[in-house]
């Protein structure tokens, strides 16, 4: 670990954040006017804006899209399928800040994760408890994550599962989309936080305890109970099939690299 | 495929191994920009906006490094080691 892995951050509401002094925080914002005023003057410890529900206003991306400080932005779209073709508008801004954009695994989400590719904008997919139809879309994505010539930035969560697969670090998939609260403290409009910190580690022990599929589970490691929650009785039968795509490729990009002679992990 | 979902953390290797087994696999055509530097470094060879201190840095455990926190312009690379948590090759 480095000396930093184990500082958490808080996301907060922009009228909380309003006052705070101590970071480092994310602000969550939700109104052009919120998004003005923490993009025109953020103190020291603010990270970054949360936005959500502003893809489709075109002022508020030119505002975004100028700045002095080039504060990073995670664009979350709620619709994916509604809210894909407004993403045109973050090229200018994607050149004057960072920006990554969040989305949930609901249908019509490949158009999106297709445009945010072909842009080389960042995207983090939020899975949840995919059904069948959300399911065949991550496979879809997974593949097009993996093989796509057009997908140059991460796409998480296949990115960070790919790269610990390969040895390349470890993580829980509560890490990879900043959904562990002992990390990623979220909080409500008076600073409380949603989530206890001990949260996905109570969580796990409740399903081991309650005897779900998880205990003998290979992936168990990377899932944490990820693909548990909220309903513990979620058929995890498909999702196994998404890390083993993402373990087969792992697999064979090691092949590769050693059927052509390049120095790999052990 | 293995059994073993996971594996020990890769010693570092070098920019110019690094490099080269970018290189190889780029060259074989079969897999993604994105998917080569998560395969090689845990990464992303890509190219970036201008660097900024402050940014959505890269020091927590997992996923939630995004951004690189200092650096130059140009590409932007992280590099995991133990524990998950990005760090700033650079």
């Amino acid at each position: 670990m480095t000396e930093e892995s184990g500082e958490s951050i808080a996301f907060l509401p922009a009228s909380f954040a309003e006052n705070c002094s101590e970071g480092p925080f994310i602000v969550i914002v939700r109104e052009r006017e919120e998004f003005s005023r923490w993009l025109g003057d953020a103190p020291p410890g603010v990270e970054g804006l949360e936005v959500h529900g502003l893809v489709g206003d075109s002022e508020a991306w030119g505002l975004a899209a100028q700045g002095r400080v080039p504060l990073p932005l995670d664009v979350v779209l709620d619709d994916p399928r509604a809210e894909f073709s407004a993403l045109y508008r973050l090229v200018d801004v994607s050149i004057a800040r960072p920006v990554r954009i969040t989305m949930p695994a609901r249908p019509g989400f490949m158009k999106a994760l297709r445009l945010a590719a072909a842009l080389r904008i960042p995207v983090r997919l939020l899975p949840g408890q995919p059904d069948e139809e959300a399911l065949a879309g991550l496979m879809e994505a997974a593949q097009f994550y993996l093989h796509d010539a057009m997908v140059e930035a991460p796409v998480e969560f296949f990115h960070s599962v790919l790269a610990s697969f390969r040895g390349l670090g470890s993580g829980t998939l509560w890490t990879f989309l900043e959904q562990d609260p002992a990390i990623f403290s979220r909080r409500d409009a008076t600073g409380g936080v949603l989530q206890a910190p001990d949260f996905v580690e109570t969580h796990l022990d409740r399903l081991l305890s309650n005897g779900a599929e998880c205990g003998p589970c290979v992936w168990r490691r990377t899932c944490a109970g990820y693909f548990k929650w909220p309903d513990p009785n979620y058929d995890c039968a498909g999702v196994k099939q998404l890390f083993a795509i993402l373990q087969s490729a792992a697999d064979e990009i090691t092949l590769d690299l050693a059927g052509g002679e390049i120095p790999s992990p052990p | 495929m293995s059994d073993t979902p996971s594996k020990e953390n890769e010693p570092l290797a070098g920019d110019d191994e690094l490099q080269d087994r970018r290189r190889f696999l780029q060259g074989m055509g079969k897999w993604s920009g994105a998917a080569i530097g998560a395969a090689v470094a845990g990464a992303w060879f890509g190219g970036a906006p201008e660097a900024r201190a402050g940014a959505w840095v890269n020091r927590r455990v997992g996923g939630g490094a995004w951004i690189n926190g200092g650096g130059g312009g140009g590409a932007w690379v992280n590099r995991r080691v133990g524990g998950g948590a990005w760090i700033n090759r650079r």
